[in-house]
Formats: C-alpha cells, structure tokens, sequence
C-alpha cells in the first residue's frame, strides 16, 4: 500500500468507521500497556510475548485499512523488535520495557489524531524518529546510530550481525503444496526478500514442476535457491517467510560467516552447557530452527541398539549449519560440561523435565529468571543433552 | 491448427486450472501436426504470479519431455519481470528446446 493510500479510499467510508477503529485501537493499546507491566514481572513469558506481538500486530494492520500511514509506519517498526523478542533474539529487559511503553504513547498520540491529521505537531514527529533509532539500536541494526542502546540485552549474535558488512545469504526454499491454496505467493515472498537487499542469484527447480498432464495447477511446487546479499539478520530474513512457515521447507546458510566469526562470539559466551541454546545465541540458527530440529529428533525413534538422531546432525541437515560451526559448540557444551557448576545467573532454562536436568541445573537455581520461559513447551535441556553429550 | 498458443492477460491461480485444460488440448493438436516448435504467445500477460509461472514451469516440462522446442513471442514486461524474479529467465531465451528448457 503507497504511503498516500488514505487519499485512494473513499472518504465517507473512513468517516463511518473511524471511530470504530479508534476505539478498537485503543483497546489493543490498553492491551499492550498492560501486557508489558505483566512482562516487568515475567520478561520471557511467551504466552505474553506472543500477545504483545499480535496486539501491535492488529493495530498496524487496522490502520492499514484506513491508510493511515503513520501508525502503519511506526508500529512495523515496534512489531518487528517484538518479533525478534518472542523469537528470543532480543531479551525484554526493564528499559526496553520503558521503550516500548514510550513507542505505545506514540501510537496511542497518532491514534488519537487520526481524524485530524493536524493535532501530530513535528515535535511529535521528532519524538518518534528518536523512539525508532533506538528500537533500531535495539536491534542491532547498522543502518541507525545506537545513540542510546535503552539498556537492552541484544544476543551476541544480533550484534555482531549488524555490525558486520552486507553478506551473502544462500537461501533455499521449498514451497509447500498448500501454498497457493493459503493465498500465499512464492513470487511475492521472493520479491520482498529482494527489498532486504540484492538478489544476486536466483533459480527455480523446474523438476520438481509435474508435467502438464498430471499437475494440479493449484498444488503448489516450486522450489528456489537464491543469494540474497544483505545486511538483514537471520530472523528478517525468516521474517519474510512468516506467512509459509508452516507450509516451507526453509534453509539459509550464510557462507560469508566464517566460523572465526562464531569462535569469538562463543568464546564471549558465558558457559552454557546446552547446544541448541548455544547456536541460537550465537545466531547460527533461529529459536524456530532449534524447536523443528527437537520436534524431529522427539519424532524420530531409532530401532532398539541404534544409536539416538543427534541434534547437530539434524539441525546440520535441516538448516544447512556447517558442521565446524556444530563441532564449535558441542566444545563449548563440552567444555561446560565438565567445568564445576556453572556460576551464570543469566541463564534461562525451561523447566526441568527430568531428574538429570535438575541436577544439572543446581547452579542456575536462586537466579530470579530462571523459569523465565515457561511456557514455551520447549524440552531444550532434555534433547540437547540426549542428543550430545 | 493454432500454430501459437496466446496466453491469457490474467495467468494467475484463478486461471491456472482453465489455460491448463487449454494447453493439453493445444499441445495434442500440435503432437499431432508434428509441430518442431511451439510457440507462446506472451504480448497480453498483465497479471501472473506464482502459480502462472508454475503453470509455465509444467509446460515447459511437458515440451522437453515431447523434445519440442518452444518460445515466447513478445512477452510482456509483466511476464518477463517475474520470470526473472523467481529464477526462470531461462525461459526468455530466443528458444527453449529439449536440452535449453529441461
């Protein structure tokens, strides 16, 4: 949608129900607000994280019926941070808290004006350029200056990503035969993937198109390998499949990332004796990358006397991870592994699902976020150990 | 016998199952008239997305597989714009033939 939208839709329409999306808007603002005073007291809490994100989520949609360009503009840039957030990328500290509760008065301002585009002062449009660099700050993005990082937690990962010069992303991506069906466009997805940076390289693999005579039309089969170069993280990069997760057999394989580049990120890490956790802070992989490699290696039940699938072979296979990127870890797990207890009171485990994870975890009990993600549902302590050690 | 199949201006999913239907009918008449290459006529293409080029994909396929030659003839900035977008400008070529399409 152009950003001059509103002037395309009829106007008597936007009259009748503006006020009913005003107040809906402010209703999910209110929702917001309070959801973040919850998330003071429970930062990982996803079940709270997820509806912080949809909230924003319906308001930027909303206004976008409306063409209400501002609120569409600002809140993307308030959704985005929240998507990295639930993703786990980004931990929700207190100032960070602050932040969006200043971003929300912002939304709640435009809201408020919408009728009466005038009430926005250029004060207030320069409150919200600020409020952006620092969400961008937040994020690790390049393109903005982190005047002020709010405080912030960023993974070592996020950091080090928008630090780093434009690198070349190998993407493939298998679409999954609902596709079309679930009005979702391959050729779309990849068009904005293109907006993330330059597609140097692209090619479709025709044979896996049926022939003519025994196509369903409707039944999607495309498959593409590309190069994108760009400055994007790994999760917007993933961001731009959000629509086909479910349905998309997605790999992204970074080959500009030396594994120099993730020596020095894990030698920064405090120990932490779990793989999956371990390349998700580091940023090999996504949080939804690790929870599809469990969920294949929970499904997967080898016959009695073979040995058990390993979590670095599974997320080597699905995610395209390069094996001396798993090795690093696993010596890092190791490593850890053998050290006494762990003094790291930053860690944030799930709850312990079994009597060797609670032994295991003696050292991070006390630490007041301990618990931080329940309800994730993610046995990441059972699976890695199970699958590595 | 139509020489040149004339794609539809909208090429999309809500059209895929009909110019499927449209083109296995062509495609056996042209069989049959010993057709050595096919022509696509792609001047009148506005609108196409991915299952368009799905449905493009499939007859390339499908005239490799015949060892038919084929190309488009005039394609549209629109048809041409997402060939090269997902990874098909291969296609645009003055002619695919059974190696250059399979």
């Amino acid at each position: 949608m152009s950003a001059d939208a509103g002037a395309d839709i009829d106007q008597s329409f936007i009259a009748e129900a503006l006020p009913a999306f005003v107040s809906e808007a402010r209703e999910q603002l209110g929702a917001m607000e309070q959801l973040l005073l919850e998330l003071e007291q429970d930062p990982g809490n996803r079940e709270l994280l997820d509806a912080l994100f949809r909230c924003a989520h319906t308001v930027k949609g909303s206004a976008g019926i409306f063409g209400l360009h501002k609120i569409v503009a600002f809140t993307h840039h308030v959704e985005t941070l929240l998507d990295q957030v639930r993703e786990g990328a980004i931990t929700l500290a207190p100032a960070l808290g602050t932040l969006l509760l200043r971003c929300n008065d912002q939304i709640l301002h435009l809201v408020d004006t919408a009728s009466g585009p005038d009430a926005d002062t250029s004060a207030h449009a320069e409150a919200r350029a600020d409020l952006v660099t620092e969400l961008h700050a937040v994020m690790g993005d390049p393109q903005t200056t982190p005047a002020s990082p709010a405080g912030a937690t960023t993974t070592a990962a996020t950091a080090g990503a928008g630090a780093s010069a434009s690198a070349r992303w190998l993407i493939s991506a298998r679409f999954g035969t609902e596709c079309f069906r679930n009005g979702m466009d391959p050729l779309s997805i990849v068009r904005y993937l293109g907006t993330l940076g330059s597609i140097v390289a692209i090619s479709c693999d025709q044979s896996a198109i049926p022939l003519l005579q025994v196509l369903d039309p409707e039944s999607c089969n495309l498959s593409v390998e590309l190069t994108l170069e760009t400055t994007a993280t790994r999760q917007t990069i993933e961001g731009a499949f959000s629509f086909v997760k479910d349905d998309c057999e997605l790999r992204l394989v970074e080959p500009a990332a030396p594994l120099e580049h993730y020596a020095r990120l894990l030698d920064a890490m405090p120990d932490r004796p779990l793989l999956g956790e371990i390349l998700v802070k580091i940023g090999a992989i996504t949080q939804a990358q690790l929870d599809a490699g469990l969920r294949t290696q929970h499904g997967t039940h080898p016959a009695p006397g073979a040995p058990s699938l390993r979590l670095g072979d599974v997320l080597q296979q699905q995610t395209g991870l390069a094996p001396e990127v798993v090795a690093a870890a696993l010596q890092k797990q190791n490593k850890a592994s053998a050290a006494p207890a762990p003094d790291d009171s930053r860690r944030r485990h799930q709850p312990a699902r079994r009597a060797g994870d609670r032994r295991r975890r003696r050292g991070a009990a006390g630490a007041p976020d301990a618990p931080g993600r329940a309800g994730r549902g993610q046995p990441a302590d059972d699976a890695a150990d199970r699958g590595n050690s | 016998m139509a020489e040149c199949f004339e794609l539809p201006a909208e090429l999309t999913i809500y059209t895929a199952a009909e110019v499927r239907q449209l083109l296995l009918t062509w495609l056996g008449e042209q069989e049959a008239g010993g057709t050595e290459v096919a022509a696509i006529g792609a001047s009148g293409v506005n609108d196409i997305d991915g299952a368009g080029l799905q449905l493009l994909g499939a007859l390339s396929q499908t005239l490799a597989h015949q060892a038919m030659a084929w190309h488009f003839r005039n394609p549209s900035n629109a048809l041409i714009e997402a060939c090269q977008t997902l990874g098909s400008a291969a296609w645009l070529l003055p002619t695919s033939g059974a190696g250059a399409a399979a």
